[in-house]
Formats: structure tokens, sequence, C-alpha cells
């Protein structure tokens, strides 16, 4: 309390979520699209814990955000006092820097040091516990130091290595199938512009982790999508097949690759990180560059003086590959008795603005928007990808429009994903914050019950809702306009209006939870190959032989 | 860290915030996969020197040292193959 009556002196904005898990993930997607650290401030004991999940998705996806805690007393500290927890104790492994003050003097030096280091290098959560005493002591700074005794030039990345630059580049050169996959450290490092120069001089396909989706256009000629566990057909093709792997801000997810091994050891990987710990934590590099991503990639474009003239007939390959899946896929929403995900996803993408930013969910949605959302702006995708946080989207895309309040911004979000976090609906008409949220309706954990049909012998335990709530009412109780569409034009039509008309809304999209199977997928351990594809695809195999030429025409 | 394979090492870390300090090294040092043989502490006003003797491969050293590295209040961290 007593922070917060000192914030009513300054000049702050405060935003009342209905619950700090939800501040917590509305200031980690605040700090991924102003590329500044949000500020969630909770109280002790059950305040802070509920700041939990969201601070550990942020520390997962390496987003900026600060926590700033309310702790009991220092006198009665371990005695169990009414809502005492110990919260740097429990964040510790979920923080890049978790601090409790314990003296006046150390408050302002630890909240700048925190702020600081929220974006310092490769961004994370910090957080800063305030005692009861230490809020409410009057302190005058003389000579205070502005930071604590940090030091922050660990964090400036070394130059890159010219030596490990030249071998990059020759590997890349020499090349028979290089790819480039790209991760959210593209940017962090604002090296969308390199990661294409390169692609196009190498003529690589580019592939993208789940947060790398946010990272280059998806309509630019050579970006493929995500691979990995619900990644593309043609994206996990590449990857499978590559013989040189330049991977860039990417910490090698077992998401991403399906499996570590035998396959991708056997493949020359060229990793670029800012983390000294990202370097051969997953699979061992041939070249291992740490540098900023931006600066090695200008690099190797130094070195790189030849243009190479490569045989097309892999990327052919794998474009037919992407024919193939688009027609199978439209082939698959007409036999299917209620809305296709996909075709939702693709009529919102041609009713809202291309800077529209996009968060979603954890769930089939979430994956279905992995598969088939385009993004078109750098900078616009927000998902929880390494925690897979459901109910992350409301206040997520709560605090992107805090941080972006002239930009449409889009939530992608499930009924299971939605029902968790659905109060901080609140914040729409409270602080005139007007988004667009879609439900993909299918009353169940999707993705779970997937692997119960597949991995479990089809027995179906706690993954089915009820059909309540009404979400629809949900929206009115709120006073927000909410739909339940009866076509893809109405869809269509109405969020074109309410993105007009400025104004928030949502959309009840019914699935049916019997059709809705999220394919390409691969299953946990399996390599990318094995991946499932949909009905149509049979005849399709992801492993290149070079002989596919004729077969691709 | 020139040679592969399983050895014993000993890694030594100063950091600054005393216990605190400890604790989240140590959230770390649990998750590494190495047998841990000895963890002595010592403490100088608020700089941490913690000395850790732990048997396991070389990568898992290399991980631990450079997890270490990246906290924000850790000032040096030294690993050294003893066997």
């Amino acid at each position: 309390m007593g922070l917060f009556d000192a914030l009513a002196l300054e000049d702050f904005e405060i935003y009342m979520f209905r619950h700090e898990q939800g501040a917590a993930h509305a200031a980690d997607a605040y700090g991924r699209v102003a590329r500044r650290p949000g500020i969630a401030l909770a109280t002790s004991g059950p305040g802070a814990t509920n700041l939990v999940t969201g601070i550990a998705n942020a520390y997962f996806d390496s987003a900026p955000m600060l926590a700033i805690t309310g702790q009991v007393p220092t006198k009665v500290f371990g005695r169990d006092a009414f809502q005492e927890t110990d919260i740097v104790g429990v964040t510790a492994p979920i923080t890049k820097f978790a601090y409790q003050v314990r003296r006046p003097e150390e408050a302002g030096p630890a909240i700048r040091t925190a702020y600081r280091l929220a974006v310092e290098g490769r961004p994370g959560p910090t957080l800063i516990d305030l005692p009861r005493d230490v809020q409410l002591s009057c302190y005058k700074s003389v000579d205070e130091p502005e930071y604590l005794p940090i030091d922050f030039t660990k964090y400036q990345p070394p130059k890159p290595d010219p030596g490990a630059i030249a071998s990059a580049t020759r590997l890349l050169l020499g090349a028979a199938r290089p790819v480039i996959l790209v991760g959210a450290g593209v940017y962090w490092s604002s090296a969308t512009a390199e990661v294409l120069e390169l692609a196009e001089r190498l003529q690589a396909p580019i592939v993208t982790t789940l947060p790398g989706k946010n990272v280059v256009p998806a309509d630019h000629p050579l970006v493929l999508g995500p691979a990995g566990m619900h990644g593309r057909a043609e994206a996990d093709a590449a990857l499978a097949n590559a013989d040189v792997i330049l991977a860039v801000g990417t910490r090698f997810s077992d998401r991403t690759v399906g499996r570590f091994e035998p396959e991708l050891r056997e493949k020359k990987i060229i990793h670029i990180d800012i983390d000294p710990s990202e370097h051969g934590k997953n699979v061992p590099p041939a070249i291992s560059i740490l540098a900023d991503a931006r600066e090695a990639l200008q690099a190797i474009l130094r070195e790189m003086k030849i243009v190479i003239q490569r045989d097309k007939r892999f990327i052919e390959w794998l474009l037919w590959i992407r024919r193939r899946y688009e027609d199978a896929m439209e082939k698959l929403a007409a036999r299917m008795r209620k809305f296709a995900p996909w075709k939702v996803l693709k009529t919102l993408r041609q009713a809202v603005p291309r800077n529209t930013i996009t968060v979603t969910g954890v769930g089939s949605h979430q994956m279905w928007a992995e598969l088939h959302w385009d993004v078109y702006v750098p900078g616009t995708w927000v998902t929880s990808a390494g925690l897979g946080t459901m109910g992350f989207c409301i206040p997520a895309a709560i605090g992107a429009k805090i941080a972006a309040r002239d930009r449409p911004v889009l939530c992608i979000d499930g009924d299971g994903s939605f029902q968790m976090t659905m109060n901080n609906l609140a914040l729409v008409r409270d602080y005139d914050l007007p988004i667009i949220v879609t439900i993909f309706d299918n009353r169940a954990l999707m993705l779970v019950k997937q692997w119960q049909i597949f991995l479990y012998d089809r027995r179906i335990v706690a993954t089915e809702y009820s059909k309540w709530p009404d979400f629809t009412k949900i929206a009115e109780a709120y006073e927000i306009e909410a739909i339940r569409p009866a076509s893809l034009e109405e869809i269509d039509s109405t969020v074109r209006r309410a993105i007009r008309n400025n104004e928030p809304l949502v959309v009840v999209v019914d699935i049916d939870n019997s059709e809705d199977i999220v394919l390409p997928w691969v299953k946990p351990g399996d390599w990318l190959t094995n991946a499932i594809l949909p009905p149509g695809m049979e005849d399709v195999s992801l492993v290149f032989s070079g002989e596919e030429a004729v077969a691709t025409q | 860290m020139a040679s592969k394979g399983i050895g014993v090492y000993v890694i030594e870390v100063s950091a600054f915030n005393g216990m605190d300090a400890l604790l989240r090294l140590t959230t770390i040092a649990r998750r590494a996969k190495l047998e841990y043989r000895s963890i002595s502490v010592s403490f100088d006003n608020k700089v941490v020197l913690l000395r850790i003797e732990a048997v396991g491969e070389d990568r898992e050293v290399d991980w631990l040292a450079a997890k270490f590295g990246r906290l924000p209040e850790v000032y040096a961290v030294a690993a050294k193959r003893l066997s």
C-alpha cells in the first residue's frame, strides 16, 4: 500500500488487473511490444505467488518485465507473519534477477538495477521485493549509487570472432541444402533485414521457431514458417533435410527439432546466440558464434562476396509440399461440420490490418495459429512458447494494447485458455482498450485430448468441458459486443467493422472437437520427417532424395 | 577444458548478495547432471565465495559454469578439471 500511495503522487499509469497473473502476462507482453519492461506490482503472500506463472512465462520466453512485490516487515521475517512468503526464494530459478530490499537506501539502486537488467543482453523478468517497513520509511538519498554493485558489462556481447565468421561463411557457401533457423533472438537484435539478405544471397529457405514467427514476414518467398511439433510440413522437411543449419537466436527447443539425436548431430550447425549458456546446451554446433545476431550476420554478409547459383530442386520440392498441404487442408475444410480453424484464421488475417498485433492463448488454437497465421510485420506476434501458459491471451493482449494503442490487437484464444483469465476483460472498458478476441470454442482441452486419442488409446480423461458458460454472455457482462457467427463472411464483416470503429469485440467460433486434430504433428521424441500429415498427403514423404524434381512438376 | 569425458571438477564462483545469491546459484546447480562431492561457502560481507567439487561430463560443467556466469550478481566463475 505504501508503494501504491507513493505512485499516486507520481505520473505513473496504473492498470488494475483482476488477478495478479493477468498483470504479469500484461507486463510480459508490454515488454515484448514496447521493448522496455512492463511493471507488475502485487502485494505480499498470495499476491506475489499469483505473479509466479507470469514471471515464469516471461523467463522462458526471454521477455523483459519487472515484478515488484510487497513483503512483511523485516522484523517479522521468518515468523510466518500474515501473508509472508519468501518470494525471492520462490522465484529464484525463474528470474533473471531477484532482490529483496532490506534497507531504504537500497530501494532506488535496486529498482533501477532490476529495470535495466530486464532488457540488458538477453531480456528476462526481474523482481524486487519491498518489505513494508522499507516502503513506509522516509529516506532522502544522499550520494546514492545509481545501481547495485552489478557488472553490467557482461551483457555486452563480444564482437563476432573473425575466424568463426570465416568458417561459417565457407560452410554456408559449400552447403548443398543450407537452411536458416530463426528464433526470438533475431527480434531483440533487430536482425530481420540481415536474415532476409543472407537467405536471398544463399537462396536458403528460412524456417522459424514458434516465437521466431515474430521475426520474418510470412509472405517472403523464402520464409517457410515454423518447424517442429506442430510446424509446417515444408518447414519440417527443410530442417530435416538440411546439410547445414544456420541457427540464429534460438535455444534449439525440443518443440522445434523433435529430438536432438541422432539426426541433428549429423548436421553441420552454425549457432549464433548472445547467451553463452545456449551454445552446445542441446546440440553441439560445428561453429559457435557468441555475438549479437545482427552483428554476426552483418559480418557473414561482409565475408560472403559471391552470390550463389543454387540448384533449385530443394526449394521447389519444399514449395510443392506447401501446395500439397494447402490443398489437403482445403479439401478437409470442405468436409467439416462446423468451422475449420484454419479457415477462420485466414478470414481474420484478411479482415485485420497487416500491422495488427496478434496474441494467442495456449492450446489447439495456438497450434493452428502457428501453422496458419501469417505474420507480416516483425514484432506483431506474441505467444507463450516456452512455458505454454494457458490463460496468456487476454491479459497479454491487454498489455500489448497498452504498449501500442495506435494499432489493432487481436487475441486468438481457445475456450479452455480463455476461461483461465477471462476476468481481465474488465480492463477493456475500464481503460478503453478495444481488443478483438476470437475464442475457438471446442469445449475441450483439445491438444491434450489429441494426445489421449493418439497416445493413450482414446481414453479421454478430464479434457472435455460442459456447455457452460456462454461466452457471448460473459462478453456482454463486460459490455463488449459478442457474436457467435454462422459463416466466415459474418466473421469478416463484423471484425472489419470493429476495427473501423475502434471497438472491442468477442467472436465465439464453434469448433467440433471430434474434428479438431492439429496436423502436421511430430509426436514427442520423434524426428521431423515422421510428422503425421493430414489426409490427402499419404503419398508425400518429407525425406528429400534429390529425385523429386519430376514429382513436383 | 580441453579433454573430453567424465572427470572431477572444481567450480569456483564469486557473487554479490550473500545468502540470496547462494540460493540462486544452488537452484541452477541442482539441475546440472553432475554428482556433487562437496560444496563450501564463505562470505565477505555481501560477497559470497562458493566452491563446488563435482564429477561429471565436461560439457555439463561447461553448461553449469555458463549458467552461473549469466546471473547478474555473479562476478567471476572458474572451472578446472582436477582429474
